[in-house]
C-alpha cells in the first residue's frame, strides 16, 4: 500500500525541465517585461550568419533589447529535444533561426520529422522564421523537396523511403523520382 | 531480361548511369554526412539496407543519384534572386568547365532559383541562396543542392564579394529585426 496522498505528483517523472513563457526578472539591470527579448538559435560556432546577424543588431540600443544564444553545443549539453528547443524559442518575443536546425545536432538523433512538426509551432510566434517561411524546402534542407521542384535542371533522383522492416522492394509505391 | 527491367532500381541505373557509380545522400544533413558511393546495382542494395538500419525513424527518406563522370562543382552565390558570383570551392577535383566572368553559369543559377521559387510558393528568395552545380555528360548544368544559413560564400577572386554578401546578410537580418522590434 503507497503512502502517498492523492494528488500527489512526487511520482510523475517531468518530460522536461519547465520553462516560463516571459520570465520576468532582471537581466544585467534591465527589466525584461518592458524590453523586447530576443532569442537565437546560431547552429555551430563557426555559424557563417552569425556576424552579419550582430552587425544588424548594432541599431538597437544596448539597453533597449536582451539577445540571448543558443548554439549546437549548448543544445547538446543540455541533451534537449526538439520540443525543448522550440519551447525555448517561442519563450521570448522575438526568436531567430540563424542556421540549419539540425547541422551539428546528429549525435542527439533527433527525429527530423519531429522537429518540422516542432518548428510548425513557431507559426505564430513574431521571428525568423515563421508562417510559410517555415515550410521553405533550402531552410528545412528538404532535399528530394526542392529537387523535384526543379526537376527539369537536375539530377535524376531517386527517393527511397525507409521502411520498418528495412526491406525495398522493387516495386514499392514509396519510391518516388525526379 | 524482363525482370531486370521492370524492377525499378535496375532500370533507373540503366537510364542514368554516367559511368561513374551512384551517390547515396540523406536530406536533412550538411558536410557529407551519410553519404555513400557504391558502384553497382548490388553495392547500392547493400548500402540501402545499411543506410535504412542506421537511419530509419530519424530521417524518413534517402536519395539516389548517379555520380558525376567530372566531379567539379561550382557554387554560385544568389542574392535577392541574382546570381553574383562563384564561391570559393576547396575541392580541387574534377576539370574546370567555366571560366570568368562565368557568365553562363551564373545566368543558370539565377534561372534555377526563378525556377525554384516559382515551384515552391513557401521559398525564402529574399535572402542568400547558394547553388550547386555540375556539369553531366551530355554537358548540360544541373542543379546538385541549394544552400542558405550555413551557406560557405568566400570569394575565389581577391574583391568584395564576400564583403557584399556580408553586407546583404545583414540588412536581409535587419530588416527581419525591424518587423518586430521598434528602434526607440
Amino acid at each position: 500500500m503507497s503512502d502517498s496522498k492523492p494528488n500527489d505528483l512526487g511520482n510523475v517523472s517531468k518530460m522536461w525541465d519547465v520553462i516560463n513563457l516571459r520570465p520576468n526578472v532582471n537581466y544585467q539591470g534591465i527589466n525584461t517585461t518592458s524590453v523586447p527579448l530576443i532569442h537565437v538559435f546560431r547552429g555551430g560556432k563557426s555559424s557563417n550568419q552569425q556576424e552579419p546577424f550582430i552587425e544588424a543588431l548594432n541599431i538597437f540600443p544596448s539597453n533597449k533589447i536582451i539577445i540571448k544564444y543558443m548554439n549546437v553545443t549548448d543544445v547538446k549539453d543540455l541533451n534537449w529535444s526538439p520540443a525543448q528547443l522550440v519551447e525555448w524559442l517561442l519563450s521570448c518575443d522575438v526568436h531567430f533561426i540563424i542556421a540549419h536546425v539540425h547541422q551539428g545536432l546528429e549525435p542527439l538523433n533527433w527525429n527530423m520529422l519531429e522537429l518540422q512538426e516542432q518548428l510548425s509551432r513557431l507559426f505564430f510566434h513574431n521571428g525568423f522564421p515563421n508562417n510559410l517561411q517555415l515550410k521553405c524546402p533550402i531552410f528545412t534542407q528538404d532535399k528530394y523537396e526542392y529537387l523535384s521542384a526543379v526537376k527539369q535542371i537536375t539530377n535524376n533522383t531517386l527517393k527511397i523511403e525507409f521502411t520498418a522492416s528495412g526491406s525495398y522492394s522493387h516495386y514499392a509505391a514509396d519510391i518516388q523520382r525526379c | 531480361m524482363l525482370y531486370i527491367y521492370f524492377n525499378l532500381y535496375n532500370r533507373f541505373l540503366i537510364h542514368n548511369n554516367e559511368g561513374h557509380g551512384w551517390v547515396l545522400k540523406t536530406p536533412f544533413s550538411t558536410n557529407r554526412r551519410h553519404i555513400s558511393w557504391p558502384k553497382s546495382y548490388e553495392e547500392v542494395m547493400e548500402c540501402l539496407v545499411a543506410k535504412g538500419n542506421l537511419l530509419y525513424g530519424h530521417i524518413p527518406y534517402i536519395m539516389l543519384q548517379a555520380c558525376m563522370a567530372n566531379k567539379k562543382e561550382y557554387k554560385i552565390v544568389v542574392l535577392n534572386k541574382v546570381a553574383r558570383y562563384v564561391a570559393y570551392n576547396h575541392c580541387r577535383q574534377g576539370k574546370a568547365y567555366s571560366f570568368y566572368p562565368h557568365e553562363d553559369i551564373l545566368n543558370f543559377a539565377t534561372h534555377a532559383v526563378e525556377l525554384l521559387s516559382l515551384n515552391c510558393p513557401f521559398l525564402i528568395v529574399d535572402c542568400l541562396i547558394r547553388v550547386d552545380i555540375f556539369k553531366n555528360k551530355h554537358g548540360n548544368y544541373v542543379v546538385n543542392e541549394f544552400e542558405s544559413l550555413d551557406a560557405n560564400c568566400w570569394s575565389s577572386r581577391e574583391n568584395n564579394d564576400a564583403f557584399i554578401t556580408a553586407r546583404f546578410c545583414s540588412i536581409f537580418w535587419r530588416t527581419e529585426l525591424l518587423k518586430y522590434i521598434e528602434i526607440n
